[in-house]
C-alpha cells in the first residue's frame, strides 16, 4: 500500500512555466469558469445584489443618460452613462479618437444631481476630462451601426431581428477603452482594498460593463417604442440575453500585461492549481464522462459559430474544429475505467491535439469541476511581496538566469529580425505603439518590454565579474540593467509572471498577449483585425439584469445562437 | 488661474514620474524608484512633484554626476561623484537605499554621502524604498522644496521608529493628492521626451491602424 509520501509523489504537479507562457500558447487562450466575467456573475448571483435601472433619461432619439445601480448588501456602485450624436467622421475604435456614442464611469456609491453634471461636464471628453475618487471606472463605446439599425428598424415595424443577423456582429455597442485603477484621476485600485465584492482584479471594470449591456439592450427597446408606439415590439428575451457587448483591444493591454509580474503569475498559477486539482481528482470515471457529454454538443456548437475574416485565425478555427470532434468521438468511444478520467483526457488531448484544442480542453476540463475550482477566481489579485533584494550576489542572479532564463540563449539579437520592433508611447494621447525600429524613429525611447534581450545583455555583463559581488554593488556601475535584475528576482519568486519569449521579432504577434489577458477576463470569440489588435465579445448568453438571481450563473461558457427565427 | 492641479491619483503618479525620469535620461530601474518614491512622498500627504522635477532638471541639464563611486574606511560607506562634481538626488538616494540594505541594521556602520544636491531628497527616497528606511536616523534638516548642496550621514546606531499606528493611518487616507501646477508642469516637461513623435509610420503601428468603422 503507498505511502503518503509515495501518493504525494505522484501526484500530477502544475506545468513548467516556460512550457505554458510562450506567445504561441498564450495566443491560443479560452476564457474559463475562473475568469474575471464568469466570477462576478456567480458572485451577484450568489450574494445576492439588488441590480435597478435608477435612472432612464434618454430622447426618443437615443440620447440622454442612465444610471444603473448594483447593490451589493453593504455598498452600491452605480454605472452613470451619457448617449451621444456622434458624426460619422468621428466614428473610429481606437485610443486617439475623440468622440464616442457613448460614455460611461463606474460611480462608487449613488450619484447625486451635483455628480451626475460634474460628469456630464466631463465623462464624454474621457481622456480630456479629469474625475475624482468617486469615480472606479471610466469608459466609453460606439454602436455596431448594421445591428443597431437593422435591429431598431425591426422592432420599430412590429418584429424580431433576424437571429442570423443578431448572430453575425453578437453585440449592440462595442466599447473601445474601460479604464480603471486610478486613470484621469479615478481612484487609484487601492483606494477599494479590502472591498471583497470587487477585490478580485478587473471586477470593477467588469461591473461597468456587464451594467452597460444592460443599458444597450434597455436603449433600443426604448428608441423603438418611442418613435414608433404604436408598432413596435420589445426585443425577445432570448435575443437580448444572445446579446453581449463588444470590445476593440489594442495594444495597451500588453505593457499592463509586462508591468505587473506578480498579478499574472497570481492568474496563471491559480489557472494551473485548477487544472491540478483537476487532474488529480479521483472520479467515478462514468459521471465524469456523463458530465463532458452534456457539456460537448453546446461547446462544438458554440465553436461552430465562431467565424471570423482573419484567414490565420479562421484555419485555426478549423483545425480547432476538427481536433473537438475527433476528441468528441474518442470521448464517446472510450469505456475507460479509471478513476483519473480528467487527467487521462487531459493526456489524449496534449498528445493528440493542436495546441488551440488543447487549450479549449483545458477550460473544458475545469468547465466541468466548478466546485473544485470556483474558490481560487476569488484569489485572481496582485500578491504582495519583495522584489527587490540588493544584497544578493552575482551568483545567486546566475543561477535565477540558469533556472528561469535559459531559453533567451537560443536567440540571437545580433540578427536584425529578432530585434526588428520596438514598444513605445506615441505622443498622440499616450497611445501605446508596436514599431519597426527600421520605419519609425524613436527606437531610443522604446518601452523596457525588450525583456529577453536585456537578459542576454545582462548575462554577458556579470558573465566574467567575481560572482560574490552584490547586486548593490553592480548596480552601483551598471544601472543600466536595474530594471532586469528587478524583474529576475521577481520572477524567481513569481515564475508564472513572465512572457518565456521575444517580445521584439518580426514574427511577434501582440495578439497573443491580448488574448491571454483577455481570456481571463472571460472574453469569447476573438476576432483578430490585425497582428495588433482584436475585437471580442464579452457577456455574450450571460443572465440578463432581472433574471440573474433567479438562473444558473453558469450557463453561458458557451454561447449559441438561440433557436428563434432563423 | 489656480496655482494647483489634479487630484492626481497614485497610479498617475506612478506613471508621470517613471517616465518623466526616463525622459529625464534615467535608466528605467532607476526611473521605477522615482516612481515609488513618488508614490510615497504622497502617502505621506507631500506633493513630489515640485523637489522631483528641480531634481530631474539636473540629470536632464548633467550639472549632477548619476555616477558615484563607493569607498568603505572604518565602517563607514562613503558615496561620492566620480566626477567630483555634485551628486545627483536621485541617484544617491537609489544607491544609498541599496547600501543600506548591505549594512544590514548594523549599528557600528554608516553611510556618508558627499557634496549632494538635496540631502533631504535623499533622505525621503532612503524612506521610501529602504525596507529599514524609516527606522534609520538621517541628518539633513533643509528644507525639502528649497534644496541646498550638502552632505548626508545615514547611521542605525540611534533608531527611533516611527509610530507605526500613525503611519499606517497616513498611508490610508491618502489616495490621491493635489500638486502645485508648476511642479506637475515640471514633471509633464520631462514626461514629454519620454514619447514617440507621431508620424504616419507611427500611426500605422497602432492598433485599429487604417480601420474604418463600418460594422
Amino acid at each position: 500500500m503507498a505511502t503518503e509520501q509515495q501518493k504525494a509523489s505522484k501526484r500530477i504537479g502544475k506545468r513548467p512555466a516556460a512550457e505554458i507562457l510562450t506567445l504561441k500558447k498564450m495566443g491560443t487562450s479560452f476564457s474559463s469558469r475562473l475568469s474575471f466575467m464568469r466570477n462576478l456573475i456567480r458572485k451577484i448571483h450568489t450574494q445576492k445584489w439588488k441590480l435597478e435601472r435608477r435612472e432612464f433619461n434618454i430622447n426618443s432619439d437615443g440620447f440622454g443618460h442612465a444610471v444603473y445601480t448594483a447593490h451589493t448588501g453593504e455598498r452600491a456602485y452605480s454605472l452613470v452613462v451619457f448617449t451621444h450624436d456622434l458624426p460619422p467622421e468621428k466614428r473610429t475604435d481606437r485610443v486617439i479618437a475623440e468622440a464616442w456614442d457613448a460614455t460611461f464611469n463606474l460611480f462608487d456609491g449613488i450619484p447625486s444631481g451635483d455628480d451626475i453634471e460634474r460628469l456630464s461636464q466631463n465623462t464624454p471628453k474621457q481622456e480630456a476630462g479629469r474625475f475624482s475618487q468617486k469615480e472606479l471606472v471610466l469608459g466609453r463605446a460606439n454602436k455596431s451601426l448594421r445591428m443597431f439599425a437593422t435591429m431598431l428598424e425591426c422592432l420599430k415595424a412590429g418584429q424580431q431581428p433576424n437571429i442570423d443577423d443578431v448572430a453575425a456582429v453578437g453585440y449592440l455597442m462595442r466599447t473601445t477603452a474601460v479604464y480603471g485603477s486610478g486613470k484621469f484621476g479615478c481612484a487609484d485600485r487601492s483606494a477599494t482594498d479590502g472591498r471583497a465584492e470587487i477585490q478580485s482584479s478587473f471586477h470593477a471594470e467588469m461591473l461597468a460593463v456587464y451594467l452597460f449591456r444592460s443599458f444597450t439592450i434597455d436603449l433600443i427597446d426604448h428608441i423603438a417604442k418611442t418613435q414608433a408606439p404604436d408598432t413596435a415590439v420589445a426585443l425577445d428575451d432570448t435575443i437580448k440575453r444572445f446579446l453581449g457587448i463588444g470590445n476593440s483591444t489594442g495594444l495597451g493591454m500588453a505593457p499592463f500585461l509586462l508591468k505587473h509580474s506578480k498579478l499574472m503569475h497570481q492568474w496563471v498559477n491559480l489557472k494551473e492549481e485548477a487544472l491540478c486539482r483537476c487532474r488529480n481528482q479521483s472520479v467515478n470515471p462514468s459521471a465524469a464522462k456523463s458530465k463532458l457529454q452534456t457539456l460537448m454538443p453546446v461547446a462544438l456548437r458554440h465553436l461552430d459559430q465562431w467565424n471570423v475574416e482573419d484567414q490565420t485565425q479562421t484555419s485555426d478555427i478549423l483545425k480547432l474544429r476538427s481536433d473537438i470532434h475527433t476528441f468528441n468521438h474518442w470521448i464517446n468511444g472510450n469505456d475507460t475505467a479509471s478513476n483519473q478520467y480528467w487527467n487521462d483526457i487531459y493526456i489524449f488531448a496534449a498528445n493528440n491535439l493542436c495546441i488551440e484544442a488543447l487549450s479549449f480542453i483545458e477550460s473544458l476540463i475545469i468547465e466541468c469541476n466548478g466546485d473544485l475550482v470556483d474558490e481560487l477566481a476569488d484569489q485572481m489579485f496582485e500578491a504582495q511581496g519583495k522584489d527587490f533584494d540588493p544584497t544578493m550576489s552575482l551568483s545567486q542572479i546566475q543561477d535565477f538566469l540558469h533556472t528561469h532564463y535559459a531559453w533567451v540563449d537560443d536567440i540571437d539579437f545580433a540578427t536584425d529580425s529578432n530585434n526588428a520592433m520596438f514598444w513605445y508611447y506615441s505622443e498622440e494621447k499616450l497611445e501605446p505603439r508596436f514599431g519597426s525600429r527600421a520605419e519609425v524613429p524613436g527606437a531610443e525611447l522604446e518601452m523596457p518590454l525588450a525583456i529577453a534581450r536585456d537578459v542576454v545583455a545582462l548575462k554577458a555583463a556579470i558573465k566574467d565579474l567575481n560572482q560574490e559581488i552584490t547586486v548593490a554593488d553592480f548596480l552601483m556601475e551598471h544601472d543600466e540593467f536595474r530594471h532586469v535584475v528587478r524583474r529576475i528576482q521577481t520572477v524567481a519568486n513569481y515564475p508564472y509572471g513572465e512572457v518565456y519569449d521575444n517580445l521584439i521579432s518580426d514574427e511577434t504577434r501582440p495578439i497573443d498577449l491580448l488574448r491571454f489577458k483577455l481570456a481571463f477576463f472571460g472574453a469569447n470569440k476573438f476576432d483578430p483585425k490585425s497582428s495588433l489588435w482584436t475585437r471580442i465579445n464579452m457577456y455574450q448568453g450571460a443572465p440578463l439584469l432581472d433574471e440573474i438571481l433567479d438562473v444558473n450563473p453558469d450557463s453561458w461558457a458557451y454561447p449559441v445562437k438561440p433557436e428563434v427565427n432563423s | 488661474m489656480t496655482d494647483t492641479f489634479g487630484p492626481v491619483s497614485l497610479s498617475e503618479l506612478m506613471f508621470f514620474t517613471s517616465r518623466a525620469a526616463f525622459g529625464a535620461g534615467c535608466s528605467y530601474g532607476i526611473a521605477e524608484d522615482v516612481a515609488t518614491a513618488a508614490v510615497w512622498f504622497a502617502k505621506q500627504g507631500i506633493d513630489p512633484t515640485g523637489p522631483l522635477a528641480r531634481a530631474l532638471d539636473t540629470v536632464f541639464d548633467s550639472p549632477s554626476s548619476t555616477e558615484l563611486q563607493k569607498s568603505e574606511l572604518e565602517g563607514q560607506i562613503k558615496l561620492s561623484a566620480k566626477s567630483g562634481s555634485v551628486t545627483s538626488a536621485i541617484y544617491a538616494g537609489v544607491i544609498a537605499s541599496d547600501q543600506l540594505a548591505l549594512i544590514n541594521g548594523d549599528k557600528n556602520r554608516a553611510i556618508r554621502i558627499e557634496n549632494v544636491e538635496s540631502p533631504a531628497l535623499v533622505e525621503a527616497f532612503i524612506k521610501a524604498l529602504s525596507p529599514i528606511g524609516t527606522l534609520v536616523k538621517l541628518s539633513a534638516s533643509e528644507d525639502i522644496n528649497n534644496p541646498q548642496t550638502g552632505d548626508l550621514t545615514i547611521s542605525t546606531d540611534q533608531v527611533v521608529e516611527l509610530n507605526k499606528s500613525q503611519t499606517h493611518t497616513s498611508l490610508n487616507d491618502h489616495h490621491n493628492i493635489l500638486v502645485s501646477q508648476s511642479g506637475w508642469d515640471g514633471i509633464l516637461k520631462h514626461f514629454k521626451n519620454s514619447l514617440v513623435e507621431a508620424t504616419e509610420a507611427s500611426r500605422l503601428s497602432g492598433a485599429g491602424a487604417g480601420l474604418v468603422d463600418t460594422d
